[in-house]
């Protein structure tokens, strides 16, 4: 952990000083979460609300947190957790479909809100929905954001060699994918 | 750029650059997250600190739990049939004349009229509005044992 993590959180931590280093702690990653939870959720409502219910979750909780992961761990581990139980509750709501959280994220993506991007992307992402959840988890977090296994593993409480398997695994699936269009 | 009939190699291939999802915020929305964050924690409704709800809760679950074991003791068949010959053998009103339930001799021996008021008093003091009932249930379900529960009071 930095050093700078680590003041923080003794500021976060102490009464008096805990709102403004609360509000360091967002400005320092709010960005870095909410892209991750965005990969995961695909609209930008949601991801602005889930990002929302993260950082009310570690004002609650900051007492709690052991430090023995780094804050950045922690952190993307709750919001991880809370994008999941997102998608989950869409899964239980969606009878009607095999897979409902696949068919609920395309329809998202289709509907086209908040995206920029070149038809390339657009296929690409097209593709990533269709994996399954823990292979799009990972897909997103080594692909995009070009994290490191052992960072990944820490957050997703994975080993490194199932993580690699399931990227492998996400990578094939989408080049097939691309073949077959 | 056509992927068809084309074998792609995303970690290899120089054609299948890394890139970037495409997705955009709406502008502002970074720079006004902070604020935005801040309005809707201040209009959460206040919980109490789960020590305050303890001290609240420790007389009532304390008068909970014993009548609850009373209960169980009078409405179970051999508890009733047992409580009653005790009575039976230690009052002074065999005979029959006397008709006072033997539930209530014995709750009170289990539980002093300084306690059971003392606990009253604080129930009355105690404001319902400041823990909503999902937070209460969900707090008795995930934080207090059934151990805890008998020996909050003692």
């Amino acid at each position: 952990m930095t050093d700078k993590d680590k003041e923080l959180i003794i500021n976060l931590k102490t009464e008096g000083k805990k709102e403004i280093a609360f509000q360091l702690l967002v400005k320092t990653y709010q960005q870095r979460l909410y892209w991750h939870i965005r990969k995961i959720v695909v609209s930008h409502d949601d991801a602005d609300d889930l990002m929302q219910n993260v950082f009310i979750k570690v004002w609650k909780n900051i007492d709690n947190f052991r430090e023995d992961s780094s804050l950045f761990t922690w952190l993307f581990r709750i919001a991880t957790n809370e994008s999941l139980s997102f998608l989950q509750q869409k899964k239980r709501r969606n009878i009607f479909s095999v897979d409902g959280v696949s068919d609920y994220l395309v329809e998202t993506f289709e509907a086209g809100a908040h995206f920029e991007g070149e038809e390339l992307q657009k296929r690409l992402h097209l593709a990533v929905l269709q994996l399954p959840e823990k292979q799009r988890l990972v897909f997103n977090m080594k692909y995009y954001d070009e994290m490191k296994y052992e960072e990944m593993a820490e957050i997703l409480k994975t080993s490194v060699g199932a993580l690699k398997a399931s990227y492998h695994h996400a990578v094939k699936k989408i080049e097939a994918h691309f073949e077959g269009e | 750029m056509s992927m068809k009939h084309k074998h792609i190699d995303m970690k290899d291939d120089p054609d299948f650059p890394k890139m970037e999802t495409g997705y955009s915020v709406p502008e502002g929305y970074f720079e006004s997250f902070g604020d935005r964050l801040k309005l809707r924690m201040e209009a959460e409704p206040k919980v109490m600190p789960l020590r305050g709800v303890l001290f609240y809760l420790k007389p009532a679950l304390g008068l909970a739990a014993g009548l609850a074991i009373l209960l169980t003791v009078y409405l179970h068949p051999y508890g009733k049939q047992s409580l009653l010959l005790a009575n039976m053998q230690n009052s002074a009103a065999v005979a029959g004349d006397d008709q006072t339930d033997p539930l209530s001799n014995t709750y009170a021996s289990l539980v002093t009229d300084g306690q059971f008021y003392s606990a009253l008093n604080e129930m009355d003091d105690y404001d319902a509005s400041k823990i909503s009932k999902t937070e209460l249930a969900d707090y008795l379900a995930t934080n207090c044992s059934d151990f805890e529960i008998v020996n909050a009071n003692k």
